[in-house]
C-alpha cells in the first residue's frame, strides 16, 4: 500500500469511527449500499456479478473510482450465484425460466417451510430442526438420500469458500490497498424474529402467529436467539469498525405493543450482546421507525447505527440522535426523479438537520440494485457536494 | 346497514377472531334469506372498512391486515352455504398482478383480500405478468381498474411498459390504472402515467371505492 493510500484509508476509518461516537469528523462521511447496481454500472448483469467473481470485482472497483465513498458494504448482498444453484435454491432467483437475468436479484419467500404444528420441535432444538427439516425444504440437493445430500454440502462449502476469498476476501482486500477504501461490513445476522419469519413462517404466517401462538413464537424467538448471535459474531476481528449488518425486516408491520411483546427482547439483548464483543450493530431500519423511537431510545448509547428509510428527519435526529447514528436519508426516489440542483438541495436540508455534533453518515434510503435505481450522474454530484457542504468547521 | 349484524363488524374491526367466528356460525345457524345473507356479508364488508380506517389512523399496522384477511377469508367460508347461486354483489371489477420481472405478491394478496372484503370483483393475473396478459385479461373482463403492484424497484419501469400496452390496445382510457408497492411515489406515477399510487392496501382501496362510486 502506498503512503498515500495508507493515509486515505486511515482518515476515513478515524471518520466513521469518531461519527459513530456521536463527535464531529472532519466531514460527514459518506457510503450507500452498492449492491448488483454497481454491475449494471459497468456494464453487467445481476448473473455476471453473481456467477463470475472477477466481474464483480470489477464494478465495485470502477464504484471506488468514480464515486470516492469513504466506506463501501462487502458484496454480500449480490449474493454467491454458484451456491445457489448448486443446492436448487427455492427462494432466490438470478433469472428467468430462459435463462434471462433479472435487473435485481429476486427473493421469493419460501412456502411451506415449517408448518404450525412444528413450533414444539424448533423451539427444542433448533439447530437440529433447522438441519433436519428447514433446509431440505428450502434447497432441492438437501432433500435427498443422505450420501447424495453429503455430496451436496461438500461441494457448496467447497462454492463457498472459494466465494468468500476472492468475492469477499481478494475484493475488500483491494479496495482497502488500492483504494483506501475500508469494507463497512465485517458480519451480519437478522433478529429472532425476522429469521423466524424470513426462513420459517412467513410474513403470513408469523402475522397471524403472533395472535393465534403467542407464546411459542416468543419461545421459538429465545431458541434461535443462540443461532443468530453465533452468526454473528464467530471469528472476528474485534472493534467497533468495520460494522454487524442486520436488516430489520418486520418490526413496522408490528404495531409497537406487538413490537414490545414479541420483537424486542430478543433484538435488545442482541444489540446488547454484540456490543458487549465490541461490535457495532448497524440496523437497516426498513420503513417508518418513528412510532418506536422511544424503544431505541432505551439502546446502550453511542454504539448502533441505523440506516433511516422514511420520517421526518428533523424529528428522527432529536428525538434518536444521541443514542444512534443515523445513515442514509437520500431518496433514490430525489436521485432519479429530480433536477441535478433538487437533488443537491435535499442533501443540504439532510446535513442541516443530520449533521451537526456528529453521528451522521450520508447515504441512499435504500440499497442499489436494479440498473435504474440512480441516477448516476446525480448521485456523484450529490457525493461532491457533500464532501463540500459537510465539512465541520 | 342493518344494525342486527352490528356486532359481526364489530367483532373483525377489533380483530377478535373467536367472537366473530361465533357470531357467524350463530348466524349461519339461524337460516338467513338471500337479503339477510347479503347484510352479513355487507356487515364484514364494514368491519374490514374500519380495520382500513384504523391502519390510517395508525392504530393497526400491516401485520394486522394480514390477520384481518385471514380470519375474514375463514369467515368467508362460513358464510359460502349462505350464499346464493348468484353471489354477492359486486362494486367493481379489478385486473391485477405483479409487474413484469417481479415475482412478489405480499402486499398484492393484502391489497386483493381488502378489495374483496369491499366488494370488487378481482382477476389476480399472478406474479411477474407481461403486458400482453393485463392487455388481454382487460379486454376480456373490462374492469374498471387495472392494479399493478411491485416490491423491487425494477417494477418501477415495467409498471410504465404495461400503461403503454394497455394504450396502445386502446384500452387504457377505459380504466382507471393504480400502482401499488414500498418503492411507488408520485413522481413515479407521473413518469409511468399511472392514475393514482399508493404504498399501502388501505389508501389504494379507499381510491378505487372513490373511482367506482364517482
Amino acid at each position: 500500500m502506498s503512503d498515500d493510500v495508507q493515509k486515505l484509508l486511515q482518515e476515513r476509518v478515524e471518520r466513521i469511527t469518531t461519527t459513530i461516537k456521536i463527535e464531529e469528523p472532519d466531514r460527514v462521511p459518506i457510503t450507500s449500499m452498492f449492491e448488483t447496481w454497481a454491475g449494471h454500472y459497468s456494464g453487467y448483469s445481476v448473473t455476471d456479478v453473481a456467477f463470475n467473481y472477477d466481474k464483480l470485482a470489477e464494478s465495485f472497483y470502477k464504484v471506488a473510482e468514480e464515486f470516492e465513498v469513504d466506506t463501501l458494504p462487502p458484496p454480500l448482498g449480490v449474493r454467491c450465484g454458484p451456491i445457489y444453484t448448486t443446492l436448487g435454491t427455492k427462494e432466490f432467483s438470478f433469472f428467468n425460466k430462459d435463462g434471462v437475468p433479472h435487473a435485481s436479484i429476486q427473493h421469493m419467500e419460501g412456502k411451506d417451510i415449517m408448518s404450525v404444528e412444528e413450533y414444539p420441535e424448533l423451539i427444542k432444538d433448533p439447530y437440529k430442526f433447522i438441519i433436519e427439516k428447514q433446509l431440505p425444504r428450502r434447497y432441492k440437493a438437501l432433500d435427498q438420500a443422505p450420501d447424495k445430500k453429503a455430496e451436496a454440502l461438500g461441494k457448496a462449502c467447497f462454492i463457498y469458500e472459494k466465494y468468500i476469498a476472492n468475492a469477499v476476501g481478494k475484493l475488500c482486500g483491494t479496495l482497502e490497498t488500492k483504494y483506501g477504501i475500508p469494507a463497512l461490513f465485517k458480519s451480519s445476522t437478522e433478529m429472532p424474529l425476522d429469521a423466524l419469519m424470513d426462513y420459517f413462517r412467513g410474513f403470513r404466517g408469523v402475522s397471524v402467529d403472533i395472535r393465534r401462538n403467542k407464546e411459542q413464537v416468543i419461545e421459538a424467538c429465545e431458541a434461535l436467539y443462540p443461532v443468530m448471535l453465533r452468526r454473528a459474531v464467530q471469528n472476528l476481528p474485534s472493534g467497533p469498525f468495520p460494522f454487524i449488518f442486520i436488516p430489520l425486516h418486520i418490526p413496522t408491520y408490528l404495531k409497537p405493543k406487538d413490537f414490545e411483546t414479541f420483537y424486542y427482547p430478543t433484538f435488545k439483548r442482541m444489540i446488547e450482546d454484540l456490543i458487549s464483543f465490541d461490535l457495532t450493530p448497524a440496523l437497516f431500519m426498513e420503513g417508518n421507525w418513528e412510532p418506536y423511537y422511544d424503544y431505541i431510545n432505551e439502546l446502550p448509547k453511542k454504539k448502533v447505527v441505523g440506516l433511516i428509510e422514511h420520517g421526518d428527519f428533523k424529528k428522527t435526529k432529536d428525538n434518536i440522535g444521541k443514542t444512534i447514528t443515523i445513515w442514509g436519508g437520500m431518496p433514490i426516489d430525489v436521485i432519479n426523479n429530480s433536477t441535478k440542483e433538487e437533488a443537491i438541495d435535499y442533501a443540504k436540508k439532510l446535513i442541516d438537520d443530520l449533521a451537526p455534533g456528529g453521528g451522521y453518515i450520508f447515504g441512499c434510503d435504500k440499497s442499489l440494485l436494479a440498473p435504474n435505481d440512480a441516477n448516476p450522474e446525480n448521485l456523484k454530484a450529490v457525493f461532491k457536494f457533500v464532501k463540500e457542504y459537510g465539512v465541520y468547521k | 346497514m342493518s344494525v342486527k349484524y352490528q356486532h359481526i363488524t364489530e367483532a373483525l374491526a377489533q380483530l377478535e377472531e373467536e367472537a366473530l367466528v361465533q357470531a357467524l356460525k350463530d348466524a349461519v345457524e339461524a337460516g338467513p334469506s338471500a337479503e339477510e345473507a347479503q347484510d352479513i356479508v355487507n356487515a364484514c364488508t364494514m368491519g374490514m372498512e374500519r380495520v382500513g380506517d384504523l391502519f390510517e389512523e395508525g392504530e393497526y399496522f400491516v401485520g394486522d391486515l394480514i390477520y384481518a384477511a385471514d380470519i375474514l377469508k375463514g369467515g368467508m367460508e362460513l358464510l359460502a352455504p349462505c350464499i346464493g347461486a348468484g353471489g354477492v354483489s359486486k362494486i367493481g371489477k379489478l385486473v391485477i398482478g405483479s409487474a413484469p420481472g417481479d415475482l412478489h405478491d405480499i402486499g398484492k394478496n393484502i391489497f386483493i383480500a381488502m378489495m374483496e372484503a369491499a366488494g370488487f370483483e378481482v382477476h389476480d393475473l399472478g406474479i411477474d405478468v407481461a403486458p400482453d396478459k393485463f392487455v388481454e385479461k382487460v379486454k376480456e373482463v373490462q374492469p374498471d381498474i387495472v392494479g399493478i403492484s411491485g416490491l423491487l424497484t425494477l417494477s418501477l419501469d415495467t409498471m410504465g411498459d404495461v400503461i403503454n400496452a394497455l394504450k396502445q390496445a386502446g384500452l387504457r382510457d377505459g380504466v382507471k390504472v393504480m400502482i401499488g408497492g414500498n418503492p411507488v411515489s408520485e413522481a413515479v406515477q407521473k413518469r409511468v402515467g399511472a392514475d393514482a399510487h399508493s404504498t399501502n392496501a388501505a389508501t389504494g382501496v379507499k381510491q378505487c371505492k372513490e373511482w367506482v362510486v364517482a
